[in-house]
């Protein structure tokens, strides 16, 4: 049965060497319809996030003591909290807060250890060394108990969660970068660009980055998930996203206590992250697919 | 071999070197000064002075963290401002809880994992393949804290199982133990078990498309053998690898899970003093937990290079 599979992968093989570079990636890209309906996902959490006040059926902050912990109905879809504000639209406004998070703090991670392991990788000796050790401290603490900690000491809010998960990310990029350093910094292209007289920082930058992308792109994709999860996760114990904003793992603490009698409280902004993080996840594998040369475009 | 072994063990201690300095320096930035802490709102500026002194917060940065460092290697890690108790003691009684269930979940996870992950492989592209792959996406994605929250609706208040919450030790009352121990080590499990299937899935597919699996197969060999005897074998590397994060990602999660089914462990403990500004304990916490960690990886990183002879060359 095996071997048919590889047969028939050989053949696809064939196909797509004659189609060009970016329609394969497009084919291999968009070929899943999970690929295609995560993509949606992502574009409707992006739209909510920026055009919460247009989309939400009400003020996320607004108190209705007449509305307290309501069940679903026509007019409050998801039903009302504790203190009578609409469910579904703290959870449309509880996107701002995971996208921001997302984005900062993976762009955040993503520069700073992109710098450390170009750094590390090219450097090499005491530097190398020192900066790797960093990381493997930094690593040998789970991240979310130093996120907890980081923000104990300087504070919850949205700013500082974001500069705590961006900060706790950073090992996993200077890593990477530092094995993609090292590997290529072998090739014959580098020591020849060396042997031309080119700089090593301008060998790095120009040389070496856009060889990385790929796994870069991957890993970032795949981030996004991460900090949501992260950020849901400090909202949760308390220590994230301060009340009243809307945040998705505080509106699921808020609801726990409530399990029994209006559990859409908990289960519905639980619903959103794992959705949001699910999209994230398999467009990150679906990019790693479309972008591996080895897998040549095949599935 | 011991080459290898003795130069990893220097890294994790200078690892862990790291670790207390990362540690230590967190915590100078932490909110509250644990004099006041410790005496409460009314006493004296003087008496809050004199306290500072008897702490040794008054000396210089330097000076302490050696003091701290020296104390912690003697298995002294200060005492609790807000329990007035040993932190070593405090740790002591709620570390064992923590493993327990941490372990249960990751011997779970791998038991469950990669047997899914080499199904996965051998049938992929079948039903089974999609139902394991849609299972780990979810698995990956869903927060530990939700999932413990799904579990306590379910299987606590409607179905009656389980009990919602609390911890018992398995020495005293083992029914009643695992009981309680069921629900909050399957939602520690789920997101490693995830991880397991998918890395053991994408690694027997690497090895299965390699020359010598071709070649065992046009030997003739039985498709068992070939998969356990050379594809297993090949495979297993990478999965070992991820033992490794996720002692990380499992220990990392207690901190909610702990708090879902109230269990007394180290995660609970670590939100507790933090929220009573009992900034000793979290310290003390943060570096078992490191050390725990750093060690795990120091016991992995040593098996990988008995099972791959290329690594401890290297």
């Amino acid at each position: 049965m095996t071997t048919e599979i590889i047969a028939s992968e050989k053949v696809v093989e064939q196909k797509v060497k004659k189609t060009s570079n970016k329609k394969r990636f497009l084919r291999v890209f968009l070929a899943r319809k999970t690929v295609v309906a995560s993509l949606a996902i992502i574009f409707i959490m992006i739209i909510c996030a920026i055009f919460a006040p247009l989309i939400a059926p009400f003020d996320p902050y607004k108190q209705d003591y007449t509305q307290i912990l309501a069940d679903p109905s026509l007019a409050h879809p998801l039903g009302t909290d504790l203190i009578g504000r609409d469910v579904l639209s703290r959870i449309i406004y509880g996107s701002q807060a995971a996208l921001l998070v997302g984005m900062v703090s993976v762009a955040i991670a993503s520069v700073i250890g992109i710098i450390l392991g170009l750094f590390s990788g090219y450097a090499g000796g005491l530097i190398d060394a020192v900066i790797m050790r960093a990381m493997d401290a930094l690593m040998a603490i789970p991240p979310i108990i130093l996120a907890v900690v980081f923000v104990a000491a300087f504070g919850g809010g949205l700013k500082n969660v974001i500069i705590t998960l961006g900060l706790s990310l950073v090992p996993t990029y200077a890593r990477l970068m530092r094995g993609q350093v090292l590997a290529i910094r072998e090739s014959d292209y580098i020591v020849a660009q060396e042997l031309m007289g080119s700089t090593n920082i301008r060998n790095m930058i120009k040389h070496v980055l856009p060889n990385c992308l790929s796994p870069l792109i991957v890993l970032i994709t795949l981030n996004f998930g991460v900090a949501i999860l992260a950020e849901a996760g400090l909202s949760f114990l308390g220590l994230g996203i301060v009340p009243p904003k809307a945040a998705w793992g505080s509106m699921i603490n808020d609801g726990y206590k409530y399990l029994l009698s209006n559990p859409i409280l908990s289960f519905a902004p639980g619903m959103a992250v794992v959705l949001v993080v699910v999209a994230f996840n398999i467009v990150g594998d679906a990019l790693r697919d479309a972008l591996d040369p080895r897998l040549k475009g095949s599935l | 071999m011991i080459a290898f072994i003795i130069r990893r063990l220097l890294q994790t201690v200078i690892v862990l070197f790291m670790v207390t300095l990362i540690v230590f320096s967190i915590l100078q930035v932490l909110p509250g000064d644990p004099a006041r802490t410790l005496l409460g709102p009314e006493a004296s500026p003087e008496q809050v002075e004199q306290i500072r002194d008897e702490l040794g917060l008054n000396r210089p940065l330097p000076v302490q963290y050696i003091t701290w460092v020296e104390h912690a290697v003697q298995g002294d890690l200060g005492k609790s401002i807000a329990i007035k108790e040993d932190v070593t003691g405090i740790i002591g009684e709620h570390l064992p809880k923590t493993l327990y269930i941490s372990i249960l979940s990751m011997v779970l996870a791998i038991v469950i994992g990669v047997p899914a992950g080499i199904i996965a492989a051998i049938r992929r592209g079948g039903k089974i393949d999609s139902l394991i792959s849609v299972v780990s996406n979810f698995g990956m994605a869903v927060p530990a804290f939700w999932l413990a929250v799904l579990c306590v609706y379910f299987f606590s208040l409607k179905l009656g199982w389980f009990p919602v919450q609390g911890y018992t030790s398995p020495f005293k009352d083992f029914w009643l133990s695992t009981q309680q121990v069921i629900m909050p080590v399957i939602c520690l499990a789920f997101a490693a078990l995830a991880s397991f299937a998918r890395q053991t899935r994408s690694a027997m597919l690497e090895v299965i498309m390699q020359d010598f699996t071709r070649t065992a197969r046009s030997k003739g060999l039985k498709e068992g053998t070939i998969i356990i005897k050379h594809t297993l074998k090949n495979a297993i590397i990478p999965v070992i690898t991820l033992v490794g994060l996720q002692v990380r990602n499992i220990v990392g999660s207690t901190i909610f899970v702990e708090q879902v089914f109230n269990i007394p462990g180290m995660g609970r403990l670590v939100v507790q003093s933090i929220f009573n500004q009992d900034f000793v304990v979290v310290q003390g916490c943060v570096l078992v937990i490191a050390i725990i960690v750093a060690f795990t990886n120091l016991l992995i990183d040593i098996s990988y290079g008995f099972a791959d002879p290329r690594i401890r060359i290297k």
